[in-house]
């Protein structure tokens, strides 16, 4: 029982990781909390719906297509909504408040083409698991843990290795120093934008290989999301890593004693906690010491 | 190399400069002097695309500037060392320089390039894998500099650079600016140590309040009884040396 909640919650953990990660290369460059993140986590889920049950596009085409369509809806949703608030000077919080209102319009749109009904992206009969160390498996579940442990080590290559990752991260870590080297800001927003987005693209893919997709679906996700990205300590990204593994672990093990309807409700007692006690999250104790 | 002319700043309603004139030549180190808030920063931070002039105009190169953002004027040569530094805190001393050479692509006179900001500070090369966040206060000017260096600018804006320093740290900080100027950049700096300023400069204005008041050739100024009216005692003591 205590293996197979492990493993539960390892698999629900790399999904958390894959958007927190994805919000907080958005959130390093502009600095506010992009909610609509949550919206493009579905839009990804639905993209893939489309191409594959609707267009029956083959998967090794419609993946790829439905990662960029993801990317690109998350970049539109910064030329025409954030963009404008910036170039105006617009606060944080004005942001934010953009941010909801495009979450609950690219979701509404998603009800309105699609109906509000539950949608399966399954097929096929359901196989049973592989059973390891007491705990079973579903071929699904493996292919969620490698697709995300893969993106995540792409990801850190990414940000460590390439020109442009090291000025994503300039820019994460101070702005002013970034455009005296010559670091255009709003061309780093664009590539934050465009990659954070296909990750919630592929998080709302491999979870609708899971589950059923529904348009409401980025709600629970985005707040998972965020409260991942604050237990690690908000900014950083193997922090959001951690956090959402950790998530993912502390519900799941949760309900061993408590009972399962109390899952999301850990998630939320977790975060005031860290809120009250340790605001600035684990990462930045375990790892930041030598930083700002 | 630099014209300012007629130059106006205001943030929302208050004239923080008013119709200031400057002229820095190709091979000069000038400083801009002047009490807090006469608007001498808020000139550098015109002049590096940071805030954007009511009115006037800013020739750089024999091109008006005014309305470039600060990293396109970087490509073009001008690049500004902000007040308090702005390094990259997590990253390491090496990337640090290898991201002031973001412009370039040309990667090995950049390599080239890091050995001389090393040769010019050697504590950087002591510390190239240290996080720049860990470095000194004097550390972390130097390693600004040197960061500014590497994009190969025609001219350096310097914004305070002595802020937050030890004593010790401001002198050499000053000695390294102005062999920075030997070896051919342009400089223009704001300092509020106005001894050390007129010491290592050959030209300075002095800024009254949102104007500048007068200008003149630095050695001249240290003996000028104006500027030691507007500065009055802490950091003006000329007989010292």
């Amino acid at each position: 029982m205590l293996n197979q909640l492990l493993l539960n919650g390892i698999i629900a953990g790399s999904i958390y990781a894959l958007i927190a990660i994805g919000f907080t290369i958005i959130y390093r460059t502009v600095r506010f909390f992009h909610l609509a993140h949550g919206a493009v986590y579905t839009a990804g889920a639905y993209a893939a719906y489309t191409l594959i049950k609707l267009l029956k596009v083959s998967p090794i085409l419609a993946v790829p297509i439905a990662v960029l369509l993801s990317a690109l809806l998350g970049v539109v949703i910064d030329l025409l909504v954030y963009r404008p608030l910036r170039k105006e000077g617009a606060s944080d919080l004005v942001l934010l408040l953009a941010s909801f209102g495009a979450f609950i319009f690219v979701q509404n749109l998603i009800q309105l083409i699609y109906g509000a009904q539950i949608l399966t992206l399954r097929s096929g009969e359901v196989k049973e698991g592989h059973h390891i160390f007491g705990a079973v498996i579903t071929d699904v579940q493996i292919l969620i843990l490698l697709v995300s442990l893969f993106l995540m080590l792409v990801l850190w290559l990414f940000i460590h290795k390439t020109k442009i990752g090291k000025a994503m991260r300039a820019v994460a870590d101070d702005p002013l120093g970034a455009s005296v080297v010559g670091i255009d800001p709003e061309r780093i927003i664009f590539v934050a934008f465009l990659v954070g987005s296909a990750l919630a693209g592929i998080a709302g893919m491999l979870i609708s290989l899971e589950t059923n997709i529904e348009p409401t679906m980025g709600f629970t996700a985005i707040l998972k999301g965020m409260i991942a990205a604050i237990i690690g300590g908000i900014g950083s990204i193997p922090g959001s890593v951690f956090g959402g593994f950790f998530l993912g672990l502390a519900e799941n093990l949760g309900i061993w004693k408590i009972p399962s309807g109390w899952k999301d409700a850990i998630s939320f007692v977790i975060l005031i906690i860290f809120l009250l006690f340790r605001p600035s999250g684990i990462w930045s104790a375990l790892y930041d010491r030598g930083g700002k | 190399m630099l014209n300012v002319n007629g130059l106006t700043v205001k943030y929302g309603s208050v004239v923080a400069l008013e119709g200031a004139n400057l002229r820095i030549d190709a091979g000069e180190v000038v400083a801009l002097l002047g009490p807090n808030g006469a608007g001498k920063s808020t000139a550098l931070k015109a002049i590096a695309g940071l805030v954007v002039p009511a009115s006037g105009e800013i020739v750089f190169d024999g091109r008006n500037i005014v309305g470039y953002k600060t990293h396109e004027l970087v490509r073009m040569g001008l690049v500004l060392v902000p007040e308090r530094r702005h390094i990259f805190p997590s990253m390491t001393v090496l990337e640090n320089l290898e991201l002031g050479a973001y412009i370039r692509s040309d990667k090995r006179s950049i390599r080239r390039d890091i050995e001389r900001v090393f040769a010019l500070f050697p504590v950087l090369r002591e510390k190239k894998n240290h996080r720049a966040g860990t470095l000194s206060g004097g550390q972390q000017q130097m390693l600004a500099i040197g960061r500014a260096l590497m994009s190969k600018p025609k001219m350096l804006l310097l914004d305070e650079p002595s802020v937050g320093l030890s004593p010790n740290y401001v002198e050499a900080v000053f000695e390294k600016i102005r062999e920075i100027n030997r070896q051919g950049t342009t400089i223009l700096f704001v300092e509020q140590n106005v001894r050390i300023a007129l010491e290592y400069s050959d030209r300075a204005y002095v800024f009254g309040i949102g104007r500048i008041e007068f200008e003149g050739p630095s050695k001249e100024l240290l003996k000028d009884k104006r500027v030691r009216n507007i500065f009055t005692g802490e950091d003006f003591t000329p007989d010292q040396k």
